[in-house]
């Protein structure tokens, strides 16, 4: 059980982030307009995603 | 020496060899046997450019005024005798001298007085400026105009008395000639006047009233230690800069009486409370603007006995015996300025040191009001301090009490002692104030740290505290809350009429704003055009649409009188007997006209025109015969009292008046955008940009932009719903509580529905598109919720853990903690891991994958593939 909701959680970063990164492709191709803070915001948002995944990941395996 | 001849050819010997003054005219020299008299010789320049001169000096000479000299001091250095040259041309004049070394401007300059007149009081200073004021007068009796006023022909002797040179200048009138002055000083000389020397070539006839004007400067200077009245500090972008004197004098504004708080005094001067009221009055009518003063500036007759009042009412100071000042100051002003010269401080300070106290009878015990220390001004009057006690005197103004019968409306409101379920907001009265049985105003208590919200709007600030936007939107929920009384009351008030406590308290020092009980006076509305809503305009297109009809009515009447006065002459006319004498018609006389036409000549000529269809201007009015809607406008109603909230909310968070705005760039009144039912704010006309200082209402939330819209636009003029105070109430409570603060700026509370403070992007953009592409840009759209929603699930998550962390660890022993880890091996882990993730099959996938592309490439372009 605790392997698999921390390997979830890690799965959740990680979609979140390929979600990011999907907007910030379409933002740039479509040239659409974000405010400088709100990309400064996603992009923070986006390495502690990967951060907390990594960890999490480690974890869930270690507790398999 | 050289030789000179009077007109009797009797010689005069002259030293020439120094000359006591020479100018541009000629030269001033000593005749050699007596130095008391001069001798005045033109230079042959100045006389081909001043050819009547030597007719000027002979009339002169002919017509001396009566008082030349006072006690052997020469007054006047008036012409004496005509000189000629050895060829009996005429070359300068005799004259006496005056024997005074010091010029008025070396009383008038600061620098100047302490080296060349030391020991000069102020009480010294009025005397001067009663002589300057009595040489002037006589002038004046005597048909001479001074002309060019300035300092240098101006001596002043040991005594005061005052001596006057350069007289060939002045403005002259013989018996069959006028000779003009032909010279002026700027900073002396009336704007009339230059105004008239730019427009004309012909020299300007002066009169005593230009005089006067140069007088008034003089004194002005004489009494405020030297400071021109029209020197004053403009702000400009880098703040108060400068000594602006041309503009000022162009413009006419005297700084010292100036509303505008764009224009004040210099650093250096003397603030204008120092003078007494008279002479304050006597200065004011000096600079007025021209075009209204209607040629009434204070004559020098005029200026002598004010200025005599004033030297008999000056104060010698006890700490310094040199010091006299004006006797409405309880301290010596003159010890201050001595101590600073900074204008700032000795306003403020003389406010705290001028008393001037007057008993006045009330309906209790009799009050001293100390009617120098204004603390504060109202829309009907003006408060006062007493002289002891906390209490204030509320004085109605002169004329707002004959017009509205302020008097008779406070006794009755006073008796009403009933009524006072208003009593938190208007400040109720103790006692009346009486002089001769006529009731001026009344006693009331002191409310600490009241603020007008008119003022409040000018700096953003309270007293000296820097207001927030939050606290704005505090106060104008209170004022919104007040409003529900004065709904029922039926009392429209306007935002000059609030004032506002330390707790944005909302108060009303003007209680006679109140009706009474009974009917007998009804609360007052001024209906000024900036709180005149829809209704009234639509009354009046009612009532201009009913006159209309009337006169088309009347017209009618008149048509079918006069076809009945017709048909009554034609039967008149059939039973006229063939016997009387026919009446013959009054001979009409033709009046031609002549029509001018101007016939244009036809010419092929064309503008290239646009494919783009030409937009009609939407705001102009379709020529329809429609019928406008009655209408009656009551100014008491609650629709109207419920605008009046409307305008004071927007005025208060918005910074302006909801209906300022230009159309196609060009400024309109508020009536324009009112009657049409504009609302600026959306871009739903052409052209109508807002008022730079607005603040665009796409910067609030919704529910308020909704609320205002609903408040100045309306549908239906029948029937109007505006929002209530209550639902004011509820928009700006939910307003507060979804402002969020500023980083960067502390007094900058903006809605959370932004993502970056729009007032700190407002300070560096004016433009107000950019400030709309601005919010539009930084509203909380679905990438910030997103957004929020990724970072608070990342918190709830790790929140979590943690806590699962220290339930475990203090749950479970260490043993089945690690037991838990050591359950499998390293290598089954990875195993399972594997098993989980399927690696096999993911191979699998990739493999087919590639299967399939080679199979797609076979079939495109056939052959195998390498």
């Amino acid at each position: 059980m605790i392997p698999m909701i921390l390997l979830g959680c890690a799965i959740f970063w990680l979609v979140m982030n390929v979600l990011w990164i999907v907007l910030l492709v379409v933002r740039k191709k479509r040239q659409l307009s974000i405010p400088k803070e709100i990309a400064f915001h996603i992009k923070k948002t986006m390495k502690f995603n990967v951060a907390y995944a990594v960890v999490f990941a480690i974890l869930g395996f270690l507790f398999l | 020496m050289k030789k000179y001849f009077l007109e009797d050819g009797s010689k005069i010997l002259i030293d020439d060899t120094k000359p006591i003054g020479s100018g541009g005219e000629g030269s001033v020299f000593k005749l050699a046997k007596n130095p008391n008299i001069l001798v005045k010789i033109y230079s042959e320049r100045a006389l081909e450019r001043m050819p009547d001169i030597e007719q000027k000096i002979k009339a002169m000479v002919s017509k001396k005024p009566g008082l030349l000299e006072y006690n052997g001091l020469t007054i006047i250095a008036w012409p004496n005798f005509v000189v000629y040259d050895e060829y009996k041309r005429f070359c300068g004049y005799v004259m006496r001298r005056v024997q005074a070394k010091n010029q008025l401007s070396h009383v008038i300059t600061p620098g100047l007085q302490k080296t060349k007149f030391p020991n000069i009081t102020y009480y010294d200073r009025v005397v001067i400026a009663i002589n300057l004021a009595k040489v002037m007068g006589f002038l004046h009796q005597n048909d001479t105009i001074i002309g060019d006023i300035n300092t240098s022909d101006f001596f002043v002797y040991p005594g005061f008395e005052i001596g006057v040179v350069d007289t060939d200048s002045f403005q002259f009138s013989s018996e069959n000639k006028l000779f003009h002055c032909k010279v002026f000083t700027p900073d002396y000389t009336a704007p009339e006047v230059l105004e008239a020397k730019k427009k004309q070539t012909q020299e300007v006839k002066r009169i005593p009233n230009h005089d006067n004007y140069g007088l008034a400067i003089l004194i002005f200077q004489i009494l405020m230690f030297g400071v021109h009245p029209f020197s004053a500090r403009i702000k400009g972008i880098l703040g108060f800069d400068g000594n602006a004197i041309n503009y000022t004098m162009e413009k006419e504004i005297f700084p010292y009486n100036y509303l505008s708080t764009n224009i004040i005094p210099p650093k250096n001067a003397m603030p204008y409370s120092f003078l007494p009221k008279g002479i304050q009055e006597l200065f004011n009518r000096s600079f007025l603007k021209h075009a209204l003063s209607n040629n009434d500036r204070p004559s020098a007759d005029a200026w002598v006995k004010e200025l005599k009042i004033f030297k008999d009412s000056l104060k010698k100071c006890k700490k310094d015996k040199t010091h006299f000042y004006p006797n409405h100051f309880q301290k010596c002003p003159i010890c201050a300025r001595e101590q600073t010269k900074d204008y700032d401080y000795l306003l403020d300070y003389f406010k705290s040191i001028s008393k001037k106290y007057i008993t006045y009878d009330t309906d209790r015990k009799p009050v001293v009001v100390d009617e120098n220390n204004v603390y504060d001004e109202t829309i009907l009057g003006k408060i006062y301090t007493l002289k002891k006690g906390k209490q204030l005197a509320y004085f109605f103004d002169s004329k707002m009490m004959e017009k509205y019968k302020l008097n008779e409306r406070i006794e009755t409101i006073y008796q009403e002692h009933d009524d006072r379920s208003l009593k938190r907001v208007f400040i109720y009265p103790k006692q009346l104030i009486k002089k001769e049985g006529v009731t001026l105003g009344y006693i009331i208590n002191h409310i600490p740290h009241l603020y007008r919200v008119n003022h409040l709007l000018k700096g953003n600030r309270i007293g000296k505290l820097k207001i927030t936007e939050k606290a704005k939107v505090l106060m104008a929920q209170k004022i919104a809350k007040l409003f529900i009384k004065l709904e029922r009351k039926g009392i429209p008030v306007e935002l000059s009429e609030l004032f506002i406590d330390q707790h944005f308290n909302p108060y009303i020092p003007d209680l006679v704003l109140l009706g009474t009980s009974d009917g007998t006076y009804q609360p007052m509305a001024f209906q000024r055009e900036e709180y005149l809503p829809q209704e009234y305009y639509a009354m009046q297109s009612y009532q201009a649409y009913l006159k209309k009809i009337e006169d088309e009515k009347a017209k009618i009447e008149a048509e079918k009188k006069r076809l009945l006065e017709e048909a009554r002459k034609r039967d008149l006319e059939l039973i006229r007997s063939p016997f009387d004498p026919k009446p013959t018609k009054p001979k009409v006389v033709e009046e031609k006209t002549i029509e001018l036409k101007t016939e244009t000549p036809k010419v092929v000529f064309e503008f290239e025109k646009s494919h783009a269809p030409i937009k009609t201007d939407d705001i102009i009015d379709e020529v329809q015969e429609i019928i406008p809607p009655e209408v009656v406008f009551n100014p008491k109603s609650s629709q109207v009292i419920r605008y009046h909230l409307a305008v004071i909310i927007h005025t208060l968070l918005q910074d302006q008046h909801p209906f300022k705005a230009t159309h196609k760039l060009s400024a309109k009144p508020i009536s324009y955008f009112v009657e049409k039912n504009i609302f600026i704010h959306k871009k739903m006309f052409a052209g109508v940009e807002l008022d730079e200082k607005t603040k665009p209402i796409e910067i609030f939330p919704l529910h308020y932009q909704k609320t205002m819209k609903r408040a100045l636009m309306i549908k239906d003029v029948t029937d109007v719903r505006r929002p209530s105070p209550r639902s004011w109430i509820w928009s700006l409570f939910r307003l507060r509580f979804q402002l969020t603060k500023c980083r960067q700026s502390e007094y900058h509370d903006y809605p959370k529905h932004l993502i970056s403070c729009p007032y700190c992007y407002k300070q560096d953009h004016h433009d107000h598109d950019a400030m709309r592409q601005f919010v539009k840009e930084h509203h909380r759209g679905l990438t910030f919720r997103f957004l929020s929603f990724n970072q608070i699930m990342n918190y709830l998550i790790l929140a979590g853990g943690l806590v699962a962390l220290i339930y475990v660890v203090n749950t479970e022993p260490i043993q089945s903690i690690q037991d838990l880890l050591n359950r499998i091996s390293f290598a089954e882990k990875l195993e399972t891991l594997k098993e989980w993730i399927r690696f096999d099959a993911i191979k699998d996938a990739l493999y087919r994958f590639l299967d399939w592309l080679m199979a797609l490439y076979q079939r495109i372009f056939g052959g195998q593939t390498p």
